[in-house]
């Protein structure tokens, strides 16, 4: 095993005590990325959903983008299980830590992520009665922070956005006396793409 | 009754994310010497063979695209021990304005202690600087302010 490592090692060992450095401001970031992956939504209950995100880089640190997240259904015997109508769309910006000499874009970022959604719950009926279906709008507003990692045209992305949901039931009824909801939500995921 | 309580919630918050910051030491590439603003840094520069004991300190630096020139003054071996080497993470908190120039061993072997010196960059073998690790401070911070609360939410079995 030691054998084996002792070649990567003296690649980053050359790779550290290169004399000419390339500037790293002046990498040409990608003009595109888009990824897809999935993510979770904590607390209270856990939801699971697939996403879809493209990003256009403005300069090496600073990113923009767009994201889709459709959720996966559930048992309805499950508490507040959800059909797979529900959705959200959303914007996020991403500022990369970067070296204050050297220039070094870090792994590391930080920035808002804004998401609208529509929450359909899937309730069982009574006695052998259709599901009982009740609609919701929600509004997301988060601190996203994230780890974004290219390996030549391929990206990995962990991302851990922070913050609150806003959960309006559109249809009022019996049951939904409070029509609105605030939870505290985590929203980790996990994502791959291509940086085009 | 609460907002003493907030207050020093939101102190102890601002010093718990100020004790979490690294630094680490990370190459510089000369590229970048004629573009950083010089103002309160202090640039030393190593005998690349030995950084320890052979140290200058450069003082009215001026970096040009291929070369540099300042006024060296060559530190005692104390201090130049107290510039090369990092103790811990505050020592290389306080050394975040200090530029590191190892200049190669063949170029020092007759440098006069004070002297005014026209060096190209040819002769560097390598430019270092600490700098936040991102990474790490972020995680580290997160980590640990977020692990009790993920715990929580596990544990109410929501």
């Amino acid at each position: 095993m030691r054998r084996f490592l002792l070649p990567v090692w003296c690649l980053i060992a050359l790779r550290i005590s290169a004399q000419e450095m390339e500037d790293p401001s002046e990498v040409k970031p990608y003009h595109a990325i888009v990824q897809t992956g999935i993510a979770l939504q904590w607390f209270d209950k856990q939801f699971k959903s697939f996403t879809l995100t493209a990003e256009r880089p403005l300069n090496l640190y600073h990113h923009i983008g767009v994201q889709a997240n459709l959720f996966f259904s559930e048992d309805p015997f499950a508490y507040r299980s959800i059909s797979d109508e529900s959705y959200e769309v959303g914007v996020f910006a991403k500022s990369f830590f970067h070296g204050r000499f050297t220039g070094r874009r870090s792994k590391t970022y930080i920035g808002p992520d804004i998401r609208f959604g529509r929450r359909v719950y899937n309730n069982p009926g009574f006695f052998g009665d259709p599901n009982i279906r009740r609609k919701a709008v929600t509004f997301k507003y988060m601190v996203r922070f994230g780890w974004q990692f290219h390996l030549g045209s391929a990206v990995l992305e962990f991302s851990l956005p922070i913050g609150v949901e806003k959960e309006r039931l559109v249809e009022n009824n019996l049951f939904d006396g409070n029509t609105t909801n605030n939870w505290f939500i985590m929203a980790p995921g996990l994502s791959l793409g291509i940086g085009l | 009754m609460l907002q003493p309580v907030f207050r020093a919630a939101f102190l102890l918050s601002v010093c718990f994310f100020c004790s979490c910051i690294f630094y680490q030491r990370y190459p510089l590439a000369y590229s970048r010497l004629p573009k950083i603003n010089t103002t309160n840094l202090t640039f030393y520069l190593l005998d690349a063979a030995h950084p320890r004991t052979r140290v200058w300190h450069l003082s009215e630096a001026e970096f040009l695209k291929d070369k540099m020139t300042g006024f060296l003054v060559k530190l005692d071996e104390q201090d130049a021990t107290e510039v090369a080497v990092v103790h811990n993470r505050r020592d290389a908190r306080y050394s975040r304005d200090e530029v590191l120039m190892f200049v190669k061993p063949k170029f020092v072997l007759d440098m006069a202690d004070t002297a005014t010196v026209t060096i190209p960059y040819t002769q560097l073998e390598k430019v270092e600087v600490y700098e936040v690790n991102a990474g790490k401070s972020v995680g580290v911070s997160l980590f640990m302010i977020f692990v009790p609360i993920v715990g929580v939410g596990i544990i109410s079995d929501y």
